[in-house]
């Protein structure tokens, strides 16, 4: 009772997740380029 | 600071005051006063979080933190946007469902009134200090650099805090940490593009990446596995996932932040608006710490940025070596700049060889200067053992109040004292909230009008005011206590969100085995810590602090497990042939 019954996946999850991999792409790059 | 400075400082605080009094009075009821009527879009909720969580030390010691060690740092922050999607698929339909104020109410819900007393009195020890130290960090720096007196500050933020949080209630934390995110971000953005300004002619944005990457500023990922280093792409993925979870997902700061929601939707929304822009904002932070080091390899730096600091050893016998020190490292200074001019030049006329070259002298006088760095800590603690040697906190101020023009320092200093108040006061919302929700209102008989309850709860957080002022101005008497308050943190963390992830994800685990693991489990980590980490000194213990998160998570799950075991069995015991 009262614990979790489903969980209901959004897009803006996928998103956040996508972004997110996007950023560290970025630092990936900003190291690589600059350095 | 010129009178424009004041001018702008007072009439931003100020403004923020009255208008969170104005815009939010006359709360009707406890859903009125707690949760803001439940009105609150998403980018409201979004900002809120985001301003409860950075605090003026956000913005004095991040800096800082990329000046001397690079943009590494920023991985601390990957747990958490897998932090967040978490939190909206499971905790927030949850809270929903049950129509909670708070997120311990879920507790007595879920298992019995006594683990929600248990882990709202955790909140509330654990909660009730960090206040204090919200307040007391940034005025501790503000004194010290700007001779302000410090028990007066701790007073003014505090006091200023207190008007409009009980005035208003969690409205009033909401529409004020809107401004006071405008504020603070507009004042970093303001300050970077200064900065830039200040550097070289021929030193474009590009150049200074350069030129910081030539000094391992730019190195922002690890991807080794080593446990020693603080933080790595691992370690922020791993712990930083679990301190995220347990910050947001069952410290009533936060729950309370995204329980004023207007629906579900909503509240996943501001969750999800903080998984998109904290990386990025931590980024920025740690960029503009960057651009000050680039700025500092053009223009003299003090060898020790915490002014009190080296006040002390220039009144003391080691005055003459600090001087002698002083001098060697003006020399190194006028090498440096014409080693960054060489790199620059090289750069521009695509001589790789040249830039190499340079950059290898670059590398060698950068060692010169920490060196030089360390060696004036160990002379101001030789002066005297008891100041505060790490100057990380004090390197941004002091970009600030020596370098910035008059008008963008009062401006600058409202963003630290914006970020300061806006975490306290969803601190001390929080704090009044469980106090008059899961105790008072809980546990007193009888039947009492909406009002009551208001009032009820505008007197707790007023007292929990009252007594952050007065931790953050008792607070300078004891050592170290910013890591004390962490330490405090960690023992408790751990274990509350052991008892929540619990109550989410095995339903057949009660209330009575949760209570006695979770007592079973603190004293246990409160033992673990005195063998492994108190009975030591600094920097030689043990255990780091961040693991009693984990321990105290998996001790209160793994015991609750064996006592719902030891229950059933003895409840139901198997039948003798």
């Amino acid at each position: 009772m009262n614990g979790l019954d489903k969980i209901v996946w959004k897009k803006e999850y996928s998103t956040v997740l996508i972004l997110n991999i996007i950023y560290v792409l970025i630092f990936y790059y900003l190291m690589t380029a600059y350095t | 600071m010129g009178a424009l400075d004041w001018f702008i400082l007072a009439g931003t605080l100020l403004f923020i005051v009255v208008y969170g009094v104005i815009r939010t009075r006359g709360s009707k009821d406890v859903s009125d006063y707690v949760l803001g009527g439940n009105e609150a879009k998403w980018w409201t909720i979004g900002l809120s979080v985001m301003a409860t969580q950075a605090s003026a030390i956000t913005f004095l010691s991040t800096p800082g933190q990329a000046f001397h060690d690079g943009m590494g740092f920023v991985q601390f922050y990957f747990g958490l946007p897998l932090a967040m999607i978490i939190i909206c698929l499971v905790f927030v339909p949850i809270y929903y469902r049950l129509n909670v104020y708070t997120a311990y109410e879920f507790l007595e819900n879920r298992f019995d009134l006594k683990t929600r007393s248990l882990t709202a009195i955790l909140f509330l020890m654990q909660r009730g200090l960090a206040a204090g130290i919200t307040i007391f960090a940034p005025s501790i720096i503000l004194s010290a650099v700007l001779g302000w007196d410090l028990r007066l500050l701790n007073i003014l933020i505090g006091s200023l805090v207190i008007v409009y949080t009980v005035s208003g209630g969690t409205k009033a934390v909401s529409v004020t940490q809107k401004q006071q995110m405008f504020i603070i971000m507009m004042g970093m953005f303001i300050t970077f593009f200064f900065i830039l300004g200040y550097l070289p002619e021929d030193i474009t944005f590009a150049k200074a990446l350069k030129i910081a990457g030539a000094s391992d500023k730019l190195n922002i990922l690890d991807f080794s596995m080593n446990t020693t280093s603080r933080y790595t792409f691992w370690s922020g993925i791993t712990g930083g996932l679990f301190l995220a979870m347990a910050y947001f997902g069952t410290d009533q700061s936060q729950v309370q932040r995204y329980l004023t929601g207007k629906s579900v939707r909503e509240s996943q929304l501001g969750l999800v608006f903080n998984g998109i822009f904290k990386i990025p904002m931590q980024f920025f932070i740690l960029l503009v710490g960057v651009m000050v080091f680039v700025f500092y390899q053009y223009n003299p730096s003090p060898l020790n940025f915490n002014p009190s600091a080296t006040q002390k050893v220039l009144n003391s016998g080691y005055a003459d070596d600090y001087h002698a020190l002083e001098d060697a490292q003006k020399q190194l200074e006028a090498q440096k700049k014409m080693a960054q001019d060489r790199f620059s030049a090289a750069l521009e006329l695509k001589e790789y060889v040249a830039v190499e070259d340079a950059k290898l002298q670059i590398i060698a006088i950068n060692k010169k200067d920490s060196t030089n760095r360390v060696l004036a800590k160990s002379i101001i603690e030789k002066a005297d053992s008891s100041a505060e040697t790490n100057d990380k906190d004090y390197v941004f101020i002091h970009f600030i109040l020596h370098n910035l023009p008059k008008g963008l320092i009062g401006l600058l200093l409202a963003v630290i004292l914006s970020a300061a108040m806006s975490s306290t006061a969803s601190e001390l919302n929080a704090l009044g909230t469980v106090t008059a929700i899961d105790l008072y209102k809980r546990n007193k008989k009888g039947t009492f009008s909406p009002k009551h309850y208001v009032n009820a709860s505008k007197v707790f957080t007023f007292l929990w005011g009252i007594i952050a002022i007065s931790i953050a101005c008792v607070a300078n008497l004891f050592d170290n206590l910013i890591q004390l308050v962490n330490i405090i943190g960690s023992i408790f963390y751990g274990n509350v969100l052991g008892i929540f992830l619990l109550a989410f994800f095995f339903k057949f685990i009660k209330g009575n085995a949760v209570f006695f693991a979770a007592i079973l489990t603190q004293i246990l980590v409160c033992i673990i810590y005195y063998n492994y980490i108190h009975i030591y000194p600094s920097g030689q213990e043990k255990l780091g602090y961040l693991w009693l998160n984990f321990i105290g998570c998996g001790l209160v799950i793994i015991m609750s497990f064996i006592l719902e075991g030891f229950d059933r069995l003895l409840k139901n015991p198997p039948i003798r042939t």
